[in-house]
């Protein structure tokens, strides 16, 4: 608890060797839908790390795991260590000072994670007087700083706001204003731009990439939008199916992927090409949770699939520097041409 | 169920299987669901009671025998027509009750009924048109409400004939503002949902789209709330010959028997117990019944009440 | 730009304004469409493209201006003289979640139209002709008794399409067809579209935010923002040469694979 509680002074250097996250075996379960099968994760202190996923490949239930924030009857099995200590298992009272200092997150609807009843301002004074027991009048001003950081013009005007009388863009603003109000040293962003316009989006994906650069914040950007991963993160995370099927630095994955899953998103991706008959589709379905895979889940969809794919489970292996693949033949896939 | 028609000649395989699916699925569905079937063969045994039993129980029902006044109940002594015991006047309870299904039935089935039907076209058409018509139609529905039912029923019985058929329609108009009401808010919902917009886009005139898109899906909910109504009424009506505008001897219901065995509750506690537990059961039947059609009726949650068959196999067809 | 080298176009739309109370919505929106061309409607939400869309069919009614479609202006039609025309005009909505009926197997949903329009096709011609249409958008026959419930998104899209189709029409308007679906289910759903497009040959109204996808499928695009087209012209043109300030934010903003833009620029 001791490392939490110094979630202020935020050293990129000293966290360097360790990660900040660190996820093991972690497995998500509602009933028969098994959500999250499995996945290990690392995020360094300042590193910005996108996961892709389509929907049900389980991604965003593995932010809201790493923030304990899976009700029951969802069941988490697995170690999810934030800064040198377990989160899995702990309860709400436990996880209170993790959560602001250590983690915070932003999500897709932000109409949803406002409260319309408080102005904007009340709510992100009063995440600053109960957490940080700052007096209101120094609240008020810091909350009109942190308006002003995340781009709200008339700051101290708006500040008597409420939700509903904001754009999505602004309003999703200020749900980042109140996740950094506490200066976390880990953010998870589940979709925060699928909900908004592509000029709105450029903006919001423009100020998470600035916060993070200026605070030295960890960024854990969960997305289904290749093109918005490349835009914020350095190190990709591919899930399929409730499970990581390839991570790596992100430009060389999108260079030369090393599983089918990934080289087969790129190629049905519309920025890919120049002209429709040159998409790749992806044959088949998204992958259906309560499944149960004996072998590869991407192997019915996967266009060179073998017996030996639908018979044994592929493990996730290193297969370069810093790059690791789930298939047998990630070696062929990387270097395909 | 025309496109199976349609399509099974030219493939049969098609035609029989939703058949099959419609046949075994739906009865087999509720074979499955032992509180639904329970309740499918309770309603089912009353209403052959009422249509069978009531015309041989006629003349026994009403046949007074003073010396059997309060005879208690679950006793053979005096035959099997008073097993359920008798009333003030010595009636057999088992008669009045046997007759009592047919006349509630009838009443109650009727006037829920009216009301369903008409309520929900009403509110159907009101919700969909919206505008003049609509705050016309609401107006006149407010009106109902607030004029109390007994009092409405009590000053239309008094100037008409006390007659079944009276009986029927002032049951009916009295509660219609309820499926008025749950009809128009769900069509009013309903109507701004995108397959809606569909159907306009393909060319359906707005008949078609109250008929055919919105009123499948306004339909189980009317029809759940009328289940719950049926108790209400069969009460309703017993209020109304309380007050000697409703039924008249010798036609009598279940909500008569009790209304009249009230005043010797504590004397002879079966002549109110047994017809007010025959309105229970019939309402609770009615209601979980219409609670599993709403389930079993909707694709969504049927194909989680029944082991669907796979999609790859339909998909190699 | 040259309309004589695009022939007689199939649709005209001029001084097109819709207002929802004091709210322009639509304002004076002037463009035409020539035969079998595929024209892209771009701009955010709340640009009024889907306005357009839903004007265009009369399922909303303008407030002024005319849309003409072969010679006949739509606008002076009455609701019932507008019902058969409906025939030649269909859309495809955003989202198949929504816009299939819950209560009716594909087979239903498919037939719909010609319960319509009843002259189109006569009844025992009916399964047949599911059969094709089902296979036209690659669904298997199986899937006939199929509420839409049981049906991955892109099986819902693609029995949107076949009901579409089932009227064969002359102008099908796309409103997002793929944005609702999942990546992977995208580029299915877009080959399938443009190839029965190439097949069939109708006009197409393509409504998208999507400008990578754009760019891909469209002969011209409409540049639509606050009820108004700021740009109209040549895909190619648009993309290499926006004349528009907006039509240049909106091609800045939008992320592309290469990337690096707004963590370079930022």
């Amino acid at each position: 608890m001791s490392a939490l509680a110094m979630g202020d002074d935020i050293t990129v250097s000293s966290s360097a060797r360790e990660p900040l996250l660190a996820i093991r075996d972690l497995r998500v379960e509602f009933g028969p839908v098994q959500a999250v099968r499995g996945i290990d994760l690392a995020v360094k202190a300042g590193e910005s790390v996108a996961i892709l996923g389509e929907s049900g490949s389980g991604k965003s239930v593995t932010g809201k795991a790493i923030m304990g924030l899976i009700n029951p009857p969802g069941v988490v099995r697995g170690s999810v260590r934030f800064a040198g200590s377990e989160l899995v298992g702990r309860s709400e009272a436990e996880l209170r000072p993790v959560r602001g200092p250590g983690l915070a997150m932003v999500f897709q609807d932000s109409l949803d994670a406002l409260n319309p009843v408080f102005s904007v301002g009340e709510q992100i004074i009063e995440i600053l007087t109960v957490r940080l027991r700052r007096q209101r009048g120094k609240a008020r001003a810091e909350a009109i700083a942190l308006m002003e950081q995340v781009g709200i013009p008339n700051a101290e005007k708006r500040l008597c706001d409420y939700p509903h009388q904001f754009s999505g863009g602004m309003r999703q603003r200020i749900c980042i204003a109140m996740a950094i109000a506490l200066k976390p040293r880990l953010l998870i962003a589940d979709e925060p731009t699928t909900a908004l316009d592509v000029t709105v989006q450029a903006g919001i994906l423009k100020l998470i990439n600035e916060l993070q650069r200026e605070t030295g914040m960890a960024l854990l950007f969960v997305t289904h939008d290749l093109a918005v991963a490349r835009e914020v993160a350095e190190h990709l995370v591919v899930m399929y199916a409730g499970r990581i099927v390839e991570q790596g630095p992100i430009d060389e994955l999108f260079a030369r992927p090393a599983h089918p899953y990934t080289r087969a998103l790129l190629s049905s991706n519309p920025g890919s090409v120049r002209h429709w008959s040159d998409l790749q589709p992806i044959t088949g379905n998204p992958p259906d949770k309560t499944t149960v895979y004996k072998g590869c889940a991407f192997a019915p969809r996967c266009p060179r699939a073998v017996a030996q794919c639908v018979e044994v489970p592929p493990g996730l292996r290193t297969i370069a520097e810093g790059r690791d693949a789930r298939c047998h033949f990630a070696e062929e896939v990387l270097h395909a041409r | 169920m025309t496109i199976t028609q349609t399509l099974a000649p030219a493939r049969p395989t098609l035609g029989i299987r939703l058949k099959s699916t419609f046949s075994t699925g739906r009865l087999g569905l509720l074979m499955h669901s032992p509180l639904a079937l329970a309740s499918a063969l309770t309603l089912f045994v009353l209403v052959l009671v009422a249509t069978i039993g009531a015309p041989f129980a006629q003349d026994v029902a009403n046949m007074q025998n003073l010396r059997l006044r309060f005879f208690p109940p679950f006793s053979l002594s005096h035959g099997w027509l008073y097993v359920l015991g008798a009333d003030a006047l010595g009636r057999s309870m088992l008669a009045q009750l046997v007759v009592g299904a047919r006349t509630s039935f009838i009443v109650a089935g009727a006037a829920v009924g009216l009301a369903t039907i008409v309520g929900t076209a009403i509110g159907l058409v009101s919700g969909f048109l919206g505008g003049w018509v609509d705050a016309a139609l609401m107006r006149i529905s407010d009106i109902i409400v607030t004029v109390p039912s007994l009092l409405l029923a009590l000053a239309v019985l008094f100037v008409l004939e006390p007659s079944v058929i009276n009986l029927v329609m002032v049951l009916a108009i009295g509660r219609l503002p309820i499926y008025l009401r749950v009809s128009r808010a769900q069509t009013l919902e309903l109507r701004e949902r995108v397959f809606v917009e569909a159907s306009r886009a393909i060319g359906a005139s707005d008949f078609s789209i109250i008929w055919r898109d919105i009123r499948p899906l306004v339909m189980p909910t009317v029809l759940t709330v009328a289940m719950l109504e049926l108790a209400m009424v069969m009460l309703a009506a017993a209020g109304l010959s309380f007050l000697g505008v409703g039924l008249q001897r010798p036609d009598v219901d279940w909500g008569t028997i009790v209304s009249e065995g009230r005043e010797y509750l504590t004397r002879a506690w079966w002549a109110t117990v047994f017809p007010g537990m025959a309105i229970v059961i019939t309402a609770l039947a009615a209601n979980l019944l219409s609670n599993w059609l709403r389930a079993s009726g909707d694709p969504l949650q049927a194909t989680a009440l029944v082991a669907a068959p796979s999609r790859d196999e339909d998909a190699r067809k | 730009m040259p309309a004589e080298e695009r022939g007689e176009p199939v649709f005209r739309v001029e001084g097109l304004t819709k207002h929802f109370g004091s709210v322009v919505a639509l304002d004076d929106i002037n463009f035409d469409i020539a035969q079998g061309e595929i024209l892209a409607v771009v701009g955010e939400s709340g640009s009024g493209k889907s306005t357009l869309a839903r004007t265009i069919l009369r399922l909303l009614d303008a407030t002024s201006g005319s849309i003409v479609y072969r010679g006949q202006d739509l606008l002076k039609l009455s609701p019932r003289q507008m019902r058969p025309v409906r025939r030649h005009l269909q859309m495809i909505f955003q989202d198949p979640y929504a816009s299939l009926h819950p209560r009716r197997t594909v087979a239903e949903l498919v037939s719909e139209p010609w319960r319509v329009h009843k002259s189109v096709l006569e009844r025992r011609r009916w399964p047949e002709k599911i059969r094709e249409l089902l296979g036209q958008v690659g669904l298997p026959e199986g899937y006939a008794n199929y509420y839409p419930a049981r049906l991955s998104g892109g099986e819902r899209q693609r029995v949107a399409i076949a009901r579409a189709l089932a009227l064969q029409p002359d102008l099908l308007i796309l409103d997002e067809p793929v944005s609702a679906l999942d990546v992977s289910i995208q580029a299915q759903v877009i080959k399938l579209l443009m190839r029965l497009q190439e097949e069939i040959g109708f006009t197409c109204i393509f409504i998208s935010h999507d400008l990578a996808l754009v760019r891909l499928l469209a002969h011209r695009v409409i540049v639509m923002h606050r009820g108004q087209i700021v740009e109209q012209g040549e895909t190619q043109k648009i993309f290499d040469a926006p004349a528009h300030d907006y039509t240049r934010l909106l091609l800045d903003s939008s992320p592309s694979l290469a990337g690096e833009k707004v963590r370079r620029a930022g």
